[in-house]
């Protein structure tokens, strides 16, 4: 119960009436003080049953994506008798939202559309509403904490990009992906099987070679198709809404996005809390996004996330695209470091630089430049599929 | 919610109106104007409103330079209410024309409140309450209507489905908004009992202003009552239907008659007490007199703009919390004698003219007819001594010859009723216990006889056991009865003296009380706190 500015008028009003009623002895005064009091007593009172019998479900779409609008249905029923007029729903399921409801009367359910833009990536779970109520007087008003459950997971906003320049479309007509994979030479393993005459020695799994007593080797896919490696900068993240480690994501999912639809295949690393450095290869595009939408600050610096990736990592990668926020004027020697190394290992380093308003990413820039990547600059106001398609500085 | 808060101003001009602080014409143009504000508002509420701002700036200089005019020929604070209550009637129907928001319509529903507050301040009667309810009702609605959310504009909903079991009924939101009209009602009502009564403590000057300024007759020292008829042929004047005899410079209780119903003035005071108008300290078996009949003049103080009566050192008020300051205002509705009513003891009298008398019984007289529309207001040191202290009084002396004056009693009393008086007295060893007895001893004695009024102009000692019908009954130290039996038996106990005074008939809840004609009454008095 919060008592309004308008409770407290009343209040005021009631005493100044009884002060001059007091003092030039006119009773009317009194009673029009009474009166103030009276509806102020009254408005405290009767919001206590304004919320009594609702009850609320909130239903929700399993995902979404962030920055566009979704469909939220919220449903009160009335199970007590009387009229509960006045009454707001606040949820903040994806997006605060205030639902000012019409009258509900006993029997009756209100179902209330709303469209709702999530603002944060990841899962959202909404496990309670705020019913609120001032009827009838606006004196106060009553708040009641409704239990519900409502999951959302929010995808990372994917922006049309077109065709990139680092991202060549392939020649044939397979798709890279949802095929049964086949024996081959390309860069991710298939399976263990025992040695057979002819297989190459760099091929012998050792560690399972000294359980078995055998000589096992790995199997290897075919490669069909050319292969991006996405590294997303988790190592923190700040704000509230549209964070730079929503940024990185929403440009790590662009590029996948771009990428899958050129027909090429994509593997994505980032640093998680508790798991270290963790790959994903051989997923479809949704499975892609729920991994990036489920990214969150790790700790771990991005050197250490690139200084762990190996030749064997990268096997049949043409290009690895790094999104990464720029937090500071600092230089970064190490970073420029493990680029340039990687600069060595696959044809081609992108480096989508997620600027803040208030940074100046333009020695960082430079000092990746100078280590062999292609830079590209995204600053909070820029279109992404611009910032794309333009080189911020020379490799 | 604008048409409402329209018809709550309209209400309040409507009351301001009533109580006579604006003009006919006035109030009419105000009337006219205030919904025709509104209207104009609402109209012109989404367009910019800087020169309509300018204009009404200048319409309120207009007003307050009026108000200034009018205010200078105030004389009190209390006067000033009129002038000031138009101004704010003025300010209000300027503001109609500029209340674009809701938030406007607040300001103008407070100021609706304040106008009717205004004219609760100076309504004197109950009729006010019809006033009063219709404007809560509208101030209920407005409260009803303002209280609904404003649905936020950034997430409205795309589509609101209502699934119903049946149809709706028709009269669901009319039950609900009177019960939270009961319930507020009910509230405010209850509220109103337990609110507590307090003394006017920032209050300066009370309010008092002249009638019609009609002199007396005769000279100021004396009473004149110019409703009384002449004497009859037995030398006794009856009552009139606007004339108590008892108001003049004896109380004859051989009088007859009836009063009428008219209400002869209206007191607001914090607490109910008796008004006092003359005391007699002589009693002939038929008539009350006063043996000393000389006044002296009181005198206006200059800080205060009151007359203070100065009493004899020996009749020096009880202390804190002894005794209580009560403001007593009287509004004279007809026109009455040159006695003022006051509470005893009388400390402060703020009359609207000099002249002022007060003989040595505490009775006060003025050069002038209190006449219709004549305001005074009298600050009185009210005794309230608790009970128990009373009692722990021994009684008093009556062979004191201080006290003599007030034990005195017509030489032919049979002694069957200084008999009376010693058997009802009997053991009682404290003075507080000597009219509870004097009370209920009358009462038994009254009973026992078959009584039967007096015949006209009948003497008490020759029809003693023909007394009027009727009973002795103690309320708030008063003894209502057969004034006769009353004063030769209550004689006979204690020290007492006969008061001419008033007691309200009408009271109001709210604090002011209206007194008829028909309650006028002779009383008798046991004024022990007071008497010396």
């Amino acid at each position: 119960m919060r008592p309004s500015k308008r409770a407290v008028g009343l209040l005021l009003g009631a005493g100044i009436l009884f002060l001059i009623g007091t003092n030039v002895q006119a009773g009317w005064l009194y009673v029009l003080a009474a009166l103030l009091l009276g509806a102020l007593a009254a408005g405290l009172v009767l919001p206590f049953a304004a919320l009594r019998g609702l009850s609320i479900e909130l239903v929700v779409p399993d995902e979404a994506e962030q920055g566009t609008p979704t469909i939220v249905e919220l449903r009160v029923d009335g199970s007590s008798r009387g009229v509960r007029r006045n009454v707001t729903v606040r949820d903040t399921h994806l997006e605060p939202v205030d639902g000012l409801l019409p009258p509900i009367r006993r029997g009756e359910r209100i179902e209330v559309t709303t469209l709702r833009t999530p603002r944060r990536r990841g899962e959202v779970v909404t496990v309670q509403a705020e019913l609120r109520s001032n009827a009838p007087f606006g004196v106060a008003e009553r708040r009641v904490r409704a239990k519900l459950l409502a999951r959302t997971l929010v995808l990372p906003r994917v922006f049309p990009l077109g065709n990139l320049p680092f991202v060549e479309p392939i020649a044939t007509n397979a798709r890279a992906v949802h095929e049964a994979p086949r024996r081959g030479q390309g860069p991710d393993y298939l399976g263990i099987r025992e040695y057979r005459a002819g297989d190459p020695m760099r091929h012998v799994h050792w560690a399972l070679t000294a359980r078995h007593g055998r000589l096992m080797v790995r199997e290897f896919e075919e490669e069909r198709t050319r292969r991006l490696a996405v590294v997303v900068d988790t190592e923190r993240d700040e704000g509230d809404a549209w964070t730079p480690l929503d940024r990185c994501c929403s440009a790590a999912a662009s590029v996948l996005d771009a990428a899958t639809a050129q027909g090429q295949g994509a593997r994505l690393i980032a640093a998680r809390p508790g798991l270290g450095i963790d790959v994903l290869s051989r997923a479809d595009r949704s499975e892609m996004f729920r991994w990036l939408a489920n990214l969150q600050p790790s700790g771990i610096p991005l050197e250490a996330a690139l200084g762990g990736l190996g030749r064997e990592d990268l096997r049949g990668i043409q290009t690895v695209v790094i999104a990464m926020p720029v937090w500071g004027r600092g230089g970064r020697d190490g970073l420029y470091g493990d680029v340039r190394r990687l600069a060595h290992l696959v044809p081609r380093v992108v480096c989508v630089l997620v600027e803040a308003s208030a940074t100046d990413a333009g020695s960082v820039a430079g000092g990746l430049g100078a280590s062999g990547a292609d830079v590209r600059r995204w600053g909070p106001e820029d279109d992404l599929a611009e910032a794309m398609s333009s080189r911020g500085v020379l490799a | 919610m604008r048409v409402v808060v329209a018809l709550a101003v309209e209400v309040g001009i409507i009351a301001l109106a009533l109580q006579g602080a604006v003009t006919g014409a006035v109030a009419m143009t105000a009337l006219v104007l205030a919904p025709a504000g509104y209207a104009f508002s609402y109209v012109r509420r989404a367009r910019p409103s800087i020169v309509l701002k300018v204009l009404l700036a200048l319409g309120l200089v207009v007003a307050t330079m009026a108000f200034l005019q009018t205010v200078r020929s105030v004389t009190t604070v209390d006067a000033a209410r009129i002038p000031l209550s138009g101004l704010f009637l003025w300010v209000q129907v300027l503001h109609a024309f500029d209340v674009p928001r809701r938030r406007d319509l607040a300001f103008s529903m407070t100021s609706s409140t304040t106008l009717v507050a205004a004219a609760g301040a100076l309504a004197l009667t109950t009729s006010f309450l019809w006033v009063l309810g219709v404007w809560a009702a509208l101030a209920a609605a407005w409260l009803w209507l303002s209280a609904a959310p404003r649905p936020d504009p950034h997430a409205a909903p795309l589509a609101i489905r209502i699934i119903a079991p049946g149809p709706r009924p028709r009269l669901a939101g009319v039950r609900s908004a009177a019960v939270a009209g009961i319930a507020a009602l009910c509230l405010g009502s209850a509220l109103f009992l337990v609110m507590p009564r307090l003394p006017a403590s920032l209050l300066r000057t009370p309010p008092f202003s002249l009638g019609h300024r009609t002199p007396t007759p005769s000279s100021t020292d004396s009473v004149s009552n110019p409703g009384l008829p002449s004497a009859g042929g037995d030398g006794v004047v009856d009552f009139a239907a606007l004339g108590y005899p008892g108001f003049s410079s004896a109380m004859d209780l051989r009088a007859r008659g009836a009063l009428s119903d008219q209400i002869v003035f209206r007191v607001r005071a914090d607490q109910p007490e008796l008004w006092r108008a003359e005391v007699f300290d002589t009693y002939d078996g038929s008539v009350w007199t006063a043996s000393d009949t000389s006044a002296s003049g009181l005198s206006l103080d200059a800080d205060t703009q009151s007359y203070e009566p100065r009493y004899p050192p020996m009749e020096a008020p009880l202390p804190p919390p002894f005794s209580n300051e009560i403001v007593q205002t009287f509004y004279v509705s007809q026109a009455q004698p040159n006695v003022l009513f006051a509470a005893a003891r009388a400390e402060k009298i703020y009359f609207p003219s000099s002249g002022l008398q007060m003989d040595r019984y505490g009775s006060i007289r003025s050069s002038f007819l209190l006449d219709e529309g004549m305001v005074y207001s009298v600050v009185s040191q009210v005794p309230v001594v608790p009970t128990p202290l009373l009692r722990l009084l021994p009684r008093p002396n009556t062979d004191a010859p201080s006290l003599a004056r007030y034990l005195q009693l017509p030489a032919e009393l049979p002694q069957r009723d200084r008999n009376l008086a010693a058997r009802i007295v009997g053991d009682a060893d404290s003075e507080e216990e000597l009219p509870v007895r004097d009370a209920s001893g009358l009462l038994r004695a009254h009973r026992e006889r078959d009584g039967r009024a007096a015949p006209r102009g009948g003497r008490p000692d020759e029809d003693r056991d023909r007394v009027r019908t009727g009973g002795a009954q103690s309320a708030h130290g008063v003894l209502r009865g057969p004034p006769g039996r009353c004063a030769r038996v209550g004689r006979g106990l204690l020290p007492a003296r006969g008061v001419a005074a008033l007691r309200s008939h009408v009271r109001c809840p709210t604090g002011r009380t209206g007194l008829r004609k028909s309650d006028r009454c002779r009383r008798r008095r046991l004024d022990r706190a007071a008497d010396p």
